[in-house]
This record gives C-alpha cells, structure tokens and sequence, in this order.
C-alpha cells in the first residue's frame, strides 16, 4: 500500500528471487485440477425426466405466505427416481422436504434447500428401487418470505391435493426425475447441434467458435501470468 | 501509458463475455426483450420509449414466440429451441417483413436514460437486412466491448491504489475478466454492461487523483464520467455521494496545498456531472412535461410507503444479520449468504440457471482464504492505510450508496416481493473493490507466496466462470 502522498510511478518489487518456478508450477497444477474436473463432469449423465403425472400446470390451485404441507395420492412413481419436480412457484423458494409413501411406508424422501426461483422446483430423493403406483407424494414448505404458489390442472374433488384437511381445487403437476443414460460426453455432439439453433446465424459452428476464444483465453491468462507473475 | 497487462485483461474480459453472448440463448437474460425494445424504439423512430408497457413490436413479439422463451423463462426443465423444424419456423418469420415500431412501449427499461441504448442502434443500424437474432447478437458484442473496459478501469484502479506490487495489478484484473457475472450481464443488452465499466472508470478517475492529486483536468475527468453514468443508468445515482465526497476531499486537500483555484475545479467539476440531467429537466418543462420524465411516475410511488425507521430496518437486512429491535423482514434467512453471496455464486438466466446446492456450500472453502488474505494484508499495512483514511471512506461512501439505492428500490415493494432487487448484478458497479480484495488477498499470503496465491486465485476464477458456462450449456440446451 502506498501513501495517499505517493506521487511517483509503481515500481517492480525489488526483493527476493522472480519466483517463476514456482508460480508455474502452481499455474499448470492449477489447470490440470480444472481440465480434470471438467473431465468428470462430463462423464456424469445429465437427469432427465422419466415420467410426469400427465397433469399440465396450467393453473393455479393455491398459494400461501406461511409454512404449510399439502399431499396427493394416486401417483405412480418409477423405479429409478431420483428427484421429484413440484410446481411451485416463488421469487426467492422456501425450504422443500418431500416425502412419498405407499401403504402408510415412506420409500422416498428428500428436501431442497431455500433460496430457489422460478416456476418449479426439484427436490432429490433417495432413489427409488421399484415402480410404485398409488403413491402418496407431500411436501412441506418452509416458513416463506412471500407467496408460494401451487400449480396444476383443476380436477373433480375426490383426485384433487389436499392441505390438511382442506381438499385443493385440482391436482398439482409432479415430474419424475433421475439420471440419463448417456453421459454429458456421449452427448457432446447432439447439444453441439441445439447450440447452433435459436441464434443468431444458426449452425454447430457456434460450439468452434466458443472453444477457439476459451482457448485464446487460457493461452493468454497463462502467458500474463507467467509474464507478471512469474 | 497504460499497461499491455491492462490491455490483456481487457482482452480476456471481451471474449469472456462474448462466449456469453453466444452460449445464452435470446432474451434468457433478465429485462433483455425490453432493453432491445428500448434500443429499437430508439434507431426505429429517433425517439424515446413513453410507455412502461409489454406490447413490444411484432419482429421482436414473433421472434419471442418462435424462441419459446415464456415458456423457457424460469422453466429450467424447458430447452431452448431444439429441433430443425423449430430452427425453421424462426428463420421464416424473422425473414417476414414485420413491424419494427413498438409504440413506445420498452418494459422496465422505458424510464432509463438513453446513452447505453443510443450506442446501441449503432449494431442495429449496421446489421440493416439482417435478422432480429443477428442485430441482437451485434448488440450483444457490443455490451461485451463494454466488459471488457471494466476489466481495463479495474487494472488501472489496482494499479492506483495498491501501486507497490505490480504483479498483483494482474491478479486484480483477470479475477473481475473472469467474473461469470459479468460475463453474463455484459453478454446482454443491458444498460448494467455500461454502468459496470462507468463505475469501475469513476473508482480509476478518483484513485488516481488521490494518488496524484487533483487537477482541473482530472476534476473535469471525473465530472464528465459522472455526467456518462448519469445517461447510462439511474443505478448510478447510488454512486453519487461517494464521488461528491470524494471530490470535496480532493478539493480540500489540494486547497491546503496552496493551490486556491481548487474550489473552482470543484465547481467546473460539478457542474460538468450536472449538466445532464440539468439540460434533461430544463427540455422536460419547457416543453410542459414532468421535470424527470417518465422516471417522474417511478418518484411517485417514493412516499407512498411506511415508516423511515421501518425502511432503514428493511435495509439493513437486506444484507446483515438482524438486530435487536428490529421488524423479521427476512426470518430465518442470512442474506448476505443467501442472496448476495450465493447469486455471485452461480444464478443465471431469468434466475433460474443454478449449481447444485453443495457447490454454495463448496464455495465458502476459497471464500475464506481470499478474505483471511485480504483482512491480513489490510492488518499488516494498517499504518498507510491511517493516511489514506480519506480515500478509503470515498470507496465506503460508494459502496454504501449504492447498497442503500437497492435496498430502498427493494423496499417500495416488500412486503409483496421480499427483495425485488435482491440481485448481486445490481453490486457489479462495485468490482473494481473486488479486484482490490483480489490484489489484496494474495498479497496477504506474503511475499514468497503471494504470486503462487494470485496464480490460485485467478486458475479459482476462471474455473468458476468455466463451470458457470457449462452449467448455462447444460440447462439450455442439455
């Protein structure tokens, strides 16, 4: 730090040895630590929805300002699920815990932490061995800081969710959710294809373009580096 | 002379978010269709939106249809436009001579000054011919220029005020390049691409003067970058009482150095900030409109709301712990974790292109060491640091500014929304302190490690703005 009095040009530090040796070490250790993470991410699957329970979320059954827990019956849950997709709505999400059970046994259950936004929110769970029907799916929402909507289609009162033992005017849209098959990598040329579409001059070139100014943007991170740093 | 280093980083910063550009799909950026519509409004008829309403033109309406994009905002269980025959519908009916007039309708973006949108009828006007989706994208290019000056003024704001160590300059520079949200923000079309690189260009203009001492040229400097800011976005009104005092400071010390003109610069400064908006409200009521404009209807509402001490409580929250005493407006919620923090994180999109919770959590692990470090170099250099007390509370002033502006903006609609402007975007101006902390971190690590700690730092950065870019890629087009 200078002082506010400190007028004349900056200076290079004088002391001690330039340590590139070890600023490049740190440089190529660092990067390999990236390219291998990349790595793994990419052999991960991308989740996937394997079955929804054909209800739309087309309108809105419900909203609250304060903790509450609403279940419904008669779904059929897949084997393989590994996260429930709910229809709620809210700016800044409260708490979500989901619990599914079948014949008064919970076999599935999970929570997803506050904070969330947009018109859904998908809660992991533990993963489910076998295809289920007739299942009970609840949730409880924690104490949130505004209005937490519920979305699905209006159905006649026997199917409809219940909140207690108010019965909602209509069933709320569920999605089941789990890892795909295919990892990210195997995957690499069909997202390459959707990149080019939906911009500006359509075309997988789009995915060369991206690769050539990250590239560029390694190659000159670690020439600055290894030029002032070093 | 500036830097090559500075020039790099600006490079690096450019690309960065031109990469953004592409990878986000149109309008998935939060008020995109509206700053657009602002923008063609503006290179269509000459004249400024009148209206806050959504009835954009029919090219920019068919194009919004065609991308799918109510459906995919804020449905991150929905794609972006996938097959062929999707891609083929959108080329035929953007080739269709469609309405390119909105009459003056330009969403929230209809009472922001012109500068940002003028600029951009450059890109407009030279893409003539082309597709809505090609202008777009050279307006996109354009907001990227713009991240990359932030990068440059951030460079030169470390080079002013931590001049001592010249490596770490460096440092400070690449970790805002690589900042994912800027990146993003600056990807867009949107006014907070300008207001970031004016911002960090006032924080350069006030370090140097504090280093070098003022002069009528460098007080000028800062007045017309005021009167920029003041024409880019009302946001930077925020930024005005840190740079007042910052000017009265400088005046005052350059005063008591026998220079008795400084007053004068003061003066010429000021005015210069001034002129804007001064000449805006003079044609406003001569031609018998209100003195601000559209912006008069937004003043309205100031007012219209509860207590002082309510809205200082409000405030308050919105980034600390509460206090006894005070109202719960954010019960159980640490918002500085939670919103602020975890939105630099990773928050994408119309807010809903996120990580998986762990990596928030994961997060505070460099989070820590970065600000150990930085807190230690402050610690170790406390004694220049006492001498410079007066710059150090012009940076406080600003960031202060700024953080109230939000949190009363955010307050006219609590408790309806809990933090309508709850978004660390709206923080961005402030990333030339970022870099600060950057520099600052690594050199905390001492002079034997601390380039190896700048090394880490910006590999850290430009992993997360690596994975930030996948994670956009995958909830798009996955």
């Amino acid at each position: 730090l200078a002082s506010a009095a400190h007028l004349e040009v900056p200076h290079i530090p004088t002391s001690g040895c330039r340590p590139t040796r070890r600023v490049g070490i740190a440089l190529v250790g660092g990067l390999t630590l990236v390219a291998i993470a990349v790595g793994l991410t990419l052999t991960r699957s991308p989740t996937t929805v394997i079955a929804t329970n054909g209800i739309a979320g087309e309108a809105e059954l419900a909203s609250t300002s304060s903790d509450a827990a609403a279940c419904q019956a008669g779904e059929t849950v897949p084997a393989g699920t590994t996260a429930i997709r709910l229809a709620l709505v809210a700016e800044i999400g409260p708490r979500v815990a989901v619990t599914v059970t079948a014949g008064g046994t919970v076999f599935a259950r999970g929570t997803h932490s506050r904070g969330w936004t947009g018109a859904s929110v998908t809660v992991p769970v533990e993963r489910v061995s076998r295809t289920t029907p007739g299942a009970k799916v609840c949730f409880a929402l924690g104490q949130p800081l505004e209005a937490v909507a519920i979305f699905g289609r209006k159905t006649p009162v026997r199917v409809a969710a219940t909140a207690g033992a108010q019965k909602l005017p209509g069933r709320m849209a569920i999605e089941y959710v789990r890892p795909g098959p295919t990892s990210w990598l195997s995957l690499a040329a069909m997202i390459a294809r959707h990149m080019g579409r939906g911009h500006a001059w359509p075309g997988p070139w789009v995915v060369f373009v991206l690769l050539a100014a990250m590239t560029a943007s390694v190659a000159l991170l670690c020439r600055l580096i290894l030029r002032e740093l070093g | 002379v500036i830097p090559r280093a500075a020039w790099v980083c600006a490079l690096v910063a450019f690309s960065n978010a031109a990469c953004w550009s592409f990878i986000t799909p149109p309008f998935e950026v939060p008020d995109e269709p509206d700053h657009f519509a602002y923008a063609q409004q503006l290179a269509e008829t000459g004249r400024l939106p009148t209206s806050n309403g959504k009835r954009f033109s029919q090219v920019e309406l068919t194009a919004l249809r065609d991308l799918n994009q109510a459906e995919v905002r804020q449905r991150p269980q929905n794609l972006s436009v996938f097959s062929s025959a999707q891609q083929q519908r959108l080329s035929r009916d953007l080739a269709a001579p469609l309405g390119r007039t909105n009459g003056g309708n330009a969403g929230v973006a209809a009472s922001e000054p012109p500068l940002f949108y003028t600029l951009q009828t450059i890109p407009y006007r030279l893409a003539a011919g082309a597709s809505l989706l090609v202008r777009l994208e050279l307006m996109r290019l354009l907001s990227s220029l713009m991240a990359g000056l932030t990068a440059l003024f951030t460079f030169l704001f470390v080079r002013e005020s931590l001049p001592s160590e010249r490596w770490a300059w460096t440092v400070g520079g690449l970790g805002v390049a690589f900042a994912p949200l800027l990146g993003f923000m600056s990807g867009s079309v949107n006014p907070d691409a300008m207001l970031y690189a004016v911002s960090a260009a006032l924080l350069y203009c006030l370090a140097r003067a504090f280093r070098r001492g003022l002069t009528l040229r460098s007080t000028c400097l800062i007045g017309a970058v005021i009167a920029v800011g003041l024409l880019t976005k009302l946001n930077f009104i925020g930024l005005l009482p840190g740079a007042g005092l910052g000017l009265i400071l400088l005046a005052r010390r350059a005063a008591r150095a026998h220079r008795p003109t400084a007053y004068g610069w003061l003066a010429c400064g000021v005015a210069i900030g001034a002129a804007p908006a001064a000449l805006y409200a003079i044609v406003n009521v001569l031609s018998h409109h209100p003195a601000l404009g559209i912006v008069s209807d937004t003043s309205n509402v100031v007012g219209h709301h509860r207590s002082v001490a309510g809205e200082i409580s409000y405030i308050w929250q919105l980034y600390l712990p509460r206090l006894p005493g005070m109202a719960h407006d954010f019960p159980g919620y640490l918002t500085a974790r939670e919103i602020w923090f975890d939105g630099y994180v990773g928050l994408y999109g119309w807010f809903d292109t996120v990580f998986p919770a762990w990596v928030y959590h994961l997060a505070l692990v460099p989070a820590a060491p970065i600000a150990l470090g930085c807190l230690r170099a402050l610690v170790e250099n406390r004694a220049p640091l006492l001498k410079r007390r007066g710059e150090l509370l012009v940076y406080a002033a600003i960031s202060l500014g700024l953080m109230v502006l939000v949190g009363a903006d955010s307050y006219l609609q609590f408790p309806t929304v809990p933090a309508e402007y709850g978004q660390t975007r709206y923080l961005l101006p402030l990333l030339p302190l970022l870099g600060a902390v950057l520099a600052l971190a690594a050199r905390g690590a001492g002079r034997r490690w601390g380039p190896v700690a700048g090394v880490s730092i910006v590999v850290l950065l430009f992993a997360h703005d690596l994975f930030s870019q996948l994670q956009t890629i995958a909830r798009y087009y996955g």
